[in-house]
């Protein structure tokens, strides 16, 4: 496959996976806008720096209604789940230059992930993946750039009574119920929302982060499946 | 300023989880046990940040059934049958409005 049609490709296949992160985005932006305490051009570049939707919501929530240290860590947190797309991905980077395993990582997102294993075979031809990944990722970097960008602007017309800044606790409770299949997984997000409850009355809002550690211990301990090794490669 | 630095510690933060084993190569895998737990911590961190929304500070005590709450519980079940993000946020904030209005 040529890299021009490789990234032609890459950007069509990402085009379904960009369409629900488009309100994610709008929303974002208006709630950037409506936190004083996170200047617009500040909470816009958070678009660029971080690259990832519930990271910065965790980050413009917390700085709103907490402290800095809260923000960050919780905004660490939130996207340590990156860890285990970089594992997994890793062996699929041997055969790439040195260039290209610096700037992908920066495009590794949710969406791109999910492309790449869902036909992780393009792995196999290192110029063809290069196109598609880069491809699939600027688009999805531009959309979001674009849709936080439109968020921020049109959040200053936006009424208090719309509530806008309650669709932060629907979009998290909705990531979580859809996302969550694996019954660890279930366990850690039910026993992560009871203990949170608990332990609410912490100082710093740390109850946050100790409630999520109680919940994924729930859910180490109920998991008795053995971990796959995502992305594997059999082919000698 | 605050602000400004949080973001870039986040940024920093997340492109370096992003980076670690694809720059790294690490043919070891880690321990079967926190591999577990790095699955679960996305589930658990959401989940926590919805219910820390919910009660505020007040912990337990300060939960009542309220507009927020009855909308989010509807905007659970109407996730978890539809499994799609874009019709539980629409049926959600539709959800507040109407609870808001008739309160």
């Amino acid at each position: 496959m040529s890299r021009r049609t490789a990234t032609l490709t890459g950007i069509r296949e990402a085009l379904p996976l960009a369409v629900p992160a488009i309100p994610f985005g709008l929303v974002l932006g208006v709630i950037i806008a409506e936190t004083p305490e996170v200047p617009n051009l500040i909470g816009w570049l958070g678009s660029s720096f971080i690259f990832g939707g519930a990271a910065q919501l965790t980050v413009v929530t917390l700085l709103g209604t907490g402290t800095a240290v809260a923000a960050a860590v919780g905004g660490l947190v939130v996207n340590a789940r990156h860890f285990m797309y970089s594992m997994a991905l890793a062996p699929g980077f041997k055969a790439q230059p040195k260039w290209f395993r610096w700037l992908a990582p920066y495009v590794l997102i949710d969406q791109t992930f999910a492309l790449v294993m869902l036909n992780d075979k393009r792995l196999e031809d290192p110029v063809g993946f290069r196109a598609y990944f880069l491809g699939a990722g600027a688009f999805f970097w531009v959309k979001w750039q674009i849709t936080t960008g439109t968020g921020i602007l049109l959040g200053a017309t936006v009424p208090e009574s719309w509530s806008l800044d309650f669709a932060v606790p629907i979009l998290f409770l909705g990531l979580v119920v859809i996302g969550t299949t694996r019954r660890p997984a279930v366990v850690a997000a039910l026993v992560g929302f009871a203990a949170t409850m608990l332990f609410a009355g912490l100082p710093n809002r740390s109850g946050l982060l100790v409630g999520a550690l109680v919940g994924v211990i729930g859910g180490v301990l109920v998991d008795r499946e053995q971990p796959e090794v995502v992305g594997e490669r059999t082919e000698p | 300023m605050t602000a400004f630095v949080v973001t870039l510690i986040v940024g920093l933060g997340t492109y370096l989880t992003r980076a670690s084993f694809i720059l790294t190569l690490a043919d070891r895998t880690l321990p079967p046990v926190l591999l577990k737990a790095m699955r679960n911590v996305g589930p658990a961190v959401l989940s926590a940040l919805v219910a820390s929304l919910v009660v505020g500070t007040e912990g337990v005590a300060g939960l009542e059934v309220s507009p927020e709450t009855v909308a989010l519980a509807v905007a659970g079940i109407v996730a978890w049958r539809t499994k799609n993000v874009v019709i539980t946020l629409v049926v959600g904030m539709v959800a507040i409005w109407i609870l808001q209005a008739l309160w």
